[in-house]
């Protein structure tokens, strides 16, 4: 479809926007470093950065500001029109091309200039292929598209290529098609690929039927303990995964109270041991290995399947189960034959997740792994211990991608298609069914064991930062925490809780911007190329944080594109990692909206940018909001992508505790910790209540 | 317009902050501990007046790094980190070779240690290996203080002893190597496969048992005494052993990148590293290794070299890629496995 100047809507692209965006490639030609600075964009002298302006580097670069002022008169002259925007399309589409290519053959990494010319550029390329017809013309969109497919290439498939890249070739880049399997079948891997996945397997079985104890218990229980329930799914979220596991080694680790205390009970010399005998107690590192990951693991996992299965339970129609009862059969029977096929996909799901995220998990298996080797610390170790093997760490990564990628589509396929919701939202009446008298005391007291162990685990995390040495010695002090806060602004803790903060403010709103658009686009545009988008995503879901930060690291190392060691790498990652977020929150709020809202706006000839901030940009505040949150929470607390990327210079918080774990300080680790999750605790309530009275005051505008 | 005005305010902000550097610049890429790194980039970069940046990583992926480098290096210098992966770049001409004038203050065997014998890499440290026993732990278990490599296989130290897996970590390759040499193969292997059966748990990280052993997680751990010194200088009750038999060492390697873009400074660092003044800077921070000049104070907290039983360690042989997988590949194939 062909549009011409005269049917052009108001908003759309006029002269000044295509000439601004022309202006601004010129000027970063002529005034930003072409290449990369050789000591990065902090930290050079005037001389450096004249050295890397692109017109004093290789006067063959003149070839871009030539074609850029080549479109200069376009912007006036719109002339045939179909013919103007073939040129602006064909010209800015062959200086993108060959601009990358000559920094890919030349092995030079790009500078500050080159990248913001590549984005002038492929604005301009956007506003061209509207004016063809893509996306009937709407230049926002087709930028907005343009920026998400050049972005999901980018930051996901170039660097899991550069994966499969690292184990297809050898180091002198011959093709070595078999390296996966001398990899695989080699010593030790196949133990490794089945520790994960009984670890995942047996994590999986454990979460669901905790969550689903967790969930029918909080839905149907009548005693008060379910309010607590309610509560305590904030915990996971505002953890750094490791520090669960961190605390149970000060709870059950050789040094830890069981072990104290049953030393001092049955012990050689013990309480209660007879004299002379040897005692009957010897302290054990049963900890670390299986129990004590698989331990941290349902602990921390547990309240998310519980969300997830008690979604479900909430859903169910209660006339179904009252039906039932009036049929004259007992709760257990109700229970079993109404109530668990009900929720049956609930359970699924909930079991899927569990797997994937144990088989994910990093922080939990590094601090308490022992001798029992999973994927994502075998992945670490390939790379950070002694062996320094790309091609093993890039297979490995591989496998457990295809293992998540395997779980995720099954999850998606199978269960994602089995709609069991009951509430069609006509009015129901009835009463939730109670449970069985007897198994909801035998839950309340699962429950408040549970709760004393979850009690224990952070009581110990508060408690460690404030004696001298868990384990040997209990005085009290504060010298972990003067430390790590009182020794000035520049260090102990301050370095990394600054990064920490300031990369997680950066990148929180970039991902939830990010984020809904991708929903955006995927929920509301048809067009050709949406599978790269739509495949993106699925990967920006399933990766595992380990595999990210391996594939980051293969591919932003070298050039064209070096990023390891700067702030922007990790701002990027973090973004990644909190993606899911965004496009869930978005997808899901841009479900309820009717479409018919936008086409209103859209048939008052508002562009859909104007539609876009007129209309759905008001609808989903709330949503924006608590997504920008949890990202924020999300980057605070990632560690498995960031710490193959974070150096010297931008250490964070998770990857700073990490480090003081590694050296022994286990006192100043879980002190810094302590005030990790207390910030992330301040931080969530804040927003609730804050998100809490926007939705109030939605309700009195109405 | 409006956005390029802004443009040529940042480009004013970035022009402006930057200053004139009097003594030019020098990319460190250090693999020491990290506050022994900044210690070191402080000292050198004050005394100098030279602006210093500091990548830390462990040797092996600063090896990987200088390689991927190789037509257009970023490091000039790289300080620390055991020499194999020293020896292995010089070998791969990726190292500048470089006589400093310090050489004389040096002891002998630590010169020009690295495997290509022409000046590649020059030895800055040196660590001892042995093991460290919980002295608490040991009066709670009313038990002997092990004194050899030997007393380590007896019954009654039965998952007492930590030590890391070669698999992942250097310093247990070098207690590896050093059985062989010590021993011979065969028989290492039998030692090493008594041994496991008194292993509680084999580390990642080869620091770790020292740090267990202080923490009372394990009663004894195998490493260099310079991080258990570390340790016991922090206030645990740790007592170190150098094994009566005779013990391995290790050597911090110091080498110029190949085509470095400071090659002067990176001179002046090597020089800087080598005066008993560079030596004694890790001291200050708690890095208690053996300086390799003589003239430098050796800490009260380290072990001196003239005072222990140390093996002709064959840096060469035993640095080589092919023995090193084979050894690991072996240990990981008949030791790791066996029950216990």
């Amino acid at each position: 479809m062909i549009r011409t100047k005269t049917d052009r809507a108001p908003g759309e692209i006029g002269p000044w926007a295509l000439l601004s965006w022309l202006l601004i490639a010129l000027a970063a030609y002529a005034l930003l470093p072409w290449t990369a600075l050789e000591y990065g964009l902090g930290d050079f002298t005037p001389d450096e950065w004249m050295d890397a302006l692109g017109w004093r580097h290789n006067l063959t670069t003149l070839v871009f500001p030539g074609l850029l002022v080549m479109l200069v008169p376009f912007v006036w002259i719109r002339f045939p029109a179909r013919g103007y925007a073939w040129c602006f399309t064909v010209v800015t589409g062959l200086a993108i091309g060959i601009l990358l290519a000559g920094f890919i053959t030349t092995r030079t990494s790009m500078g500050l200039g080159a990248g913001v010319v590549v984005m002038c550029l492929a604005a301009l390329f956007a506003i061209g292929i509207a004016e063809l017809g893509f996306q009937r013309g709407d230049t926002f969109i087709a930028g907005a598209v343009i920026f998400v497919v050049f972005m999901v290439c980018l930051f996901i498939f170039f660097p899991v290529w550069e994966i499969f890249r690292n184990v297809l070739f050898d180091k002198a880049q011959t093709f070595v098609p078999l390296q996966f399997f001398d990899i695989v079948t080699s010593f030790g891997v196949g133990r490794v690929i089945g520790n994960t996945l009984l670890l995942a397997f047996s994590v999986g079985i454990a979460t669901t039927v905790f969550g689903l104890i967790f969930a029918l218990y909080a839905v149907r229980a009548t005693t008060r303990l379910r309010y607590l329930i309610r509560v305590f799914y904030i915990l996971p979220i505002i953890t750094p995964p490791f520090v669960v596991g961190m605390s149970l080694i000060l709870i059950f680790g050789r040094a830890g109270m069981i072990n104290d205390g049953l030393m001092f009970l049955i012990g050689p010399n013990g309480l209660l041991t007879p004299e002379g005998s040897p005692g009957l107690f010897e302290r054990s590192g049963y900890i670390y290995g299986f129990t004590g990951i698989f331990l941290a693991q349902t602990l921390s996992l547990t309240p998310i399947s519980y969300m997830v299965i008690s979604g479900m339970l909430a859903s169910i129609n209660p006339a179904m189960e009252e039906a039932s009862l009036t049929m004259r059969a007992g709760r257990w029977e109700t229970l079993w034959k109404v109530t668990f096929p009900l929720i049956r996909p609930g359970i699924a799901n909930a079991f899927l997740l569990g797997m994937i995220s144990s088989a994910a998990d990093f922080g939990n298996p590094l601090v308490l792994g022992g001798e029992y080797d999973v994927l994502s610390t075998e992945i670490y170790f390939s790379i950070a211990g002694a062996q320094l093997d790309f091609a093993r760490a890039a297979a490995l990564g591989l496998i457990l991608l295809f293992l998540s990628l395997t779980i995720y589509f099954i999850q998606n396929k199978w269960i994602g298609k089995k709609s069991y919701v009951t509430v069609t939202g006509i009015e129901t009446s009835g009463n939730v069914t109670p449970l069985p008298a007897g198994l909801q005391r035998a839950m309340t007291i699962f429950i408040t064991f549970w709760f004393l162990l979850i009690g224990a685990v952070y009581l110990s995390i508060f408690l460690g930062g404030f004696v001298k040495q868990w384990g040997a010695d209990y005085t009290l002090t504060l010298s972990h925490h003067l430390e790590l806060w009182s020794k000035g602004f520049d260090s102990g803790a301050w370095p990394s809780f600054k990064h920490s903060l300031l990369f997680a403010l950066i990148a929180a709103p970039l991902t939830t911007l990010a984020g809904v658009l991708i929903a955006y686009i995927l929920t509301r545009k048809q067009f050709w190329g949406r599978g790269i988008i739509d495949f993106g995503t699925v990967l920006i879901f399933a990766i595992p944080g380990t595999v990210i930060g391996v594939a980051y690291i293969l591919a932003f190392n070298t050039a064209p594109i070096e990023l390891t060691g700067t702030a922007i790498i990790l701002i990027i990652t973090m973004a990644i990692r909190a993606m899911p977020v965004g496009i869930r929150g978005g997808m899901s709020a841009l479900g309820q909206i009717s479409t018919s809202l936008e086409e209103a706006s859209l048939l008052q000839r508002a562009g859909s940018l104007k539609t876009i901030r007129a209309v759905l940009l008001p609808l989903l505040k709330s949503t924006i909001v608590s997504s920008m949150a949890y990202s924020f929470i999300r980057a605070m607390t990632t560690v498995s992508a960031v710490i193959f990327l974070a150096t010297a210079g931008t250490d964070v918080a998770t990857t700073y505790i990490l480090s003081r774990v590694e050296s022994g300080d286990t006192g100043v680790a879980v002190a810094y910790g302590s005030v990790l999750i207390f910030t992330m605790l301040v931080f969530t309530l804040l927003v609730q209540f804050a998100t809490g009275r926007s939705r109030t005051e939605k309700q009195v505008n109405l | 317009m409006k956005r390029l005005g802004m443009l040529c305010i940042v480009m004013f902000i970035f022009l402006s902050a930057t200053t004139v550097l009097a003594g030019g610049r020098l990319v460190v890429y250090c693999s020491n501990e990290p506050f022994a790194c900044q210690a070191v980039a402080d000292a050198f970069a004050e005394k100098y007046d030279v602006k210093v940046q500091m990548t830390r990583s462990g040797s092996g992926s600063t090896y990987a790094k200088i390689l991927a480098e190789k037509d257009n290096p970023k490091g000039d210098v790289w300080y620390a980190g055991t020499l194999d992966p020293h020896s292995q770049a010089g070998v791969n001409g990726l190292l500048e070779p470089y006589e400093s004038p310090m050489l004389e203050e040096i002891g002998a065997e630590f010169r020009n240690p690295a495997t290509s014998k022409q000046h590649h890499s020059a030895g800055v440290y040196a660590g001892v290996l042995g093991y460290s026993v919980n002295t608490d732990v040991l009066k709670e278990k009313n038990l002997p203080m092990p004194r050899s490599w030997e007393d380590l296989t007896k019954p009654a130290y039965k998952g007492l002893v930590q030590v890391a897996s070669p698999q992942s970590s250097g310093t247990a390759y070098t207690v590896l190597a050093t059985m062989v040499q010590l021993k011979g193969e065969e028989e290492a292997f039998e030692y090493l496969a008594k041994l496991h059966q008194n292993v509680n748990q084999y580390t990642k990280s080869g620091s770790a048992p020292g740090k267990a052993a202080a923490r009372g997680e394990t009663m004894i751990g195998i490493g260099f005494l310079h991080d258990h010194a570390l340790q016991k200088a922090n206030g645990f009750p740790l007592e170190l052993v150098v094994p009566s038999e005779g013990t391995g060492y290790e050597i911090g390697g110091l080498s110029i990148i190949k085509g470095a873009r400071n090659m002067e400074n990176a001179k002046k660092f090597v020089d800087f590293m080598l005066s008993a003044e560079g030596q004694e800077v890790p001291q200050r921070v708690k890095m208690f290794q053996v300086p390799t000049n003589i003239n430098a104070n050796v800490p009260k907290e380290a072990i001196r070299l003239d005072q222990v039983k140390l093996i002709d360690y064959d840096f060469v042989t035993y640095g080589s890629e092919k023995m090193r997988s084979h050894l690991i590949d072996r240990w990981a194939k008949e030791i790791k496995p066996i029950e216990r």
